[in-house]
């Protein structure tokens, strides 16, 4: 990496799967020593909400992937921002697998362009890995009016 | 070899839904014929007669024990079983792997969409003029390449000019199937009942 | 009923506090002691979530577990600014000298909004 530190493989310690860099220089706040940790998740999470940031994504995920998503949420297993995201994530590199439902009107090829634009540039600028591809599956069109399996559920903190 | 044992399984699954529904027509049967008498597994196996495919099987069974070669078919026999299912485990666990249809690939990674997915949303679209009355779509994509073919066969009202259904169903479905990469195929047909209405 | 006698606090426990502080002072970041809550130092009555402080001989070994929110800044930024602010804490409270590595985790990414990191 640029910044004279090193990203090494962390199985250990603090997280099960996750990178981590040894800083070894000094940096131009602090001088002490230390590793900082990016678990997958965190990765993974990223890359979900690069991806819902673009227009035309109506949702990620789909079908059965919706459904199993929604009652691992309702008992706190899951989380909606991983749904439909998956990432392989190497020494200084991530690949990243996205299923998405895209709104019917949009261009798919120019929405997908733009996913997969956004997630390169936030992944990488947020976790400083490179991207290597994002892979892009479009798991369902969504048509206006279309009945969805259920309302956004609202803010509990204002 | 995934496709045979996945065959296999289904049509093991098929015999054993048989045997459920024959012993469940069994124990029907012995309730409409026992009378005052309680089911019990006796009863119901005296009515199936199973007293004699026990005798019958314990015979066989008897022969096999014998030694020299029937115990080496015995043996093989054995094996053979367990691997078959093992093989019948594998082909009803293994997940199917649903083909995709590539829109486009490119250094930067793999734009794709489920089959189901486009064939859905075209007949969704295929069905909007007013003159189409019922599609079905079904998407061939190709193999490692990427587009494929869209085969939609249309129920048009019995009215409606041929060419101007196949236009309109044209119209509403070839945006979507050139941002997909499919080619269209369009076959269409009246309603095979007689028109109630001149 | 004896009153009960406040032990001065230890060094380890001083370090976690500068820690919670350092954490504090960030716009957007907040603690989390993990789904099992095993990410805590005990100081006194309470828990410090997401500080960690294990002392090796002399030495205190420092893990910081934060969450960032959405959209945050590159996040070795984010460590580096931590690992300096606990720096300069700790010599302003004569700890340096014992002050180790100071490893941060970023365990999860919040929307605002979600339970997490809201300021």
């Amino acid at each position: 990496m640029a910044d004279g530190s090193s990203i090494t493989k962390d199985g250990a310690a603090l997280a099960s799967s996750s990178i981590a860099v040894t800083h070894r220089d000094s940096e131009p706040l602090s001088s002490a020593k230390g590793q900082t940790t990016i678990t997958d998740g965190v990765v993974t999470k990223v890359a979900g909400l690069a991806a819902r940031e673009v227009p035309g994504v109506y949702e990620l995920g789909g079908g059965t992937a919706r459904t199993i998503g929604s009652v691992t949420q309702k008992v706190g297993l899951g989380d909606a921002r991983t749904q439909g995201v998956s990432v392989e994530v190497g020494q200084r590199e991530a690949a990243v697998d996205l299923t998405v439902v895209i709104e019917y009107g949009e261009s798919i090829p120019q929405v997908a362009e733009a996913v997969r634009n956004q997630v390169i540039k936030r992944v990488e600028g947020i976790t400083g890995l490179s991207v290597t591809e994002v892979n892009i599956t479009v798991n369902d069109l969504y048509f206006p009016g279309d009945h969805d399996e259920q309302p956004p559920a609202p803010p509990r903190v204002a | 070899m995934i496709l045979i044992l996945r065959a296999l399984a289904a049509l093991i699954g098929l015999l054993l839904l048989i045997v459920v529904a024959a012993a469940g027509l069994a124990a029907a049967i012995f309730s409409l014929q026992a009378g005052d008498g309680t089911l019990s597994l006796s009863q119901l196996a005296s009515l199936l007669s199973l007293h004699g495919v026990r005798d019958s099987v314990s015979g066989w069974l008897t022969g096999l024990e014998a030694d020299g070669p029937v115990a080496v078919v015995a043996a093989l026999s054995g094996a053979g079983a367990v691997l078959l299912g093992l093989g019948l485990l594998i082909g009803a666990l293994v997940p199917r792997r649903e083909r995709l249809l590539i829109i486009e690939r490119s250094a930067q990674g793999v734009l794709s969409a489920k089959r189901r997915a486009a064939a859905s949303a075209l007949g969704d679209l295929v069905q909007q003029p007013r003159v189409v009355l019922a599609a079905k779509v079904r998407v061939l994509p190709r193999r490692r390449a990427i587009g494929g073919r869209a085969r939609v066969k249309l129920v048009h009202a019995q009215t409606a000019e041929a060419s101007r259904v196949l236009a309109a169903a044209r119209g509403a479905s070839e945006p979507l199937a050139e941002q997909l990469s499919l080619r269209l195929r369009t076959r269409r047909r009246a309603p095979r009942r007689a028109p109630r209405v001149s | 009923m004896p009153e009960r006698v406040q032990r001065p606090a230890s060094g380890r426990v001083l370090l976690a506090r500068l820690a919670e502080r350092a954490i504090a002072a960030q716009d957007a970041v907040g603690a989390t002691a993990g789904r099992d809550g095993r990410w805590v130092t005990a100081d006194g009555d309470r828990l410090i979530d997401g500080v960690v402080v294990v002392a090796a001989g002399r030495r205190l070994d420092v893990e910081l577990h934060v969450v960032a929110e959405w959209p945050p800044e590159p996040l070795q930024q984010l460590a580096a600014r931590l690992r300096g602010e606990l720096e300069l804490s700790a010599s302003y409270c004569g700890l340096s000298d014992q002050l180790g590595d100071v490893d941060v985790a970023i365990d999860d990414v919040c929307e605002r909004g979600d339970t997490g990191v809201v300021r």
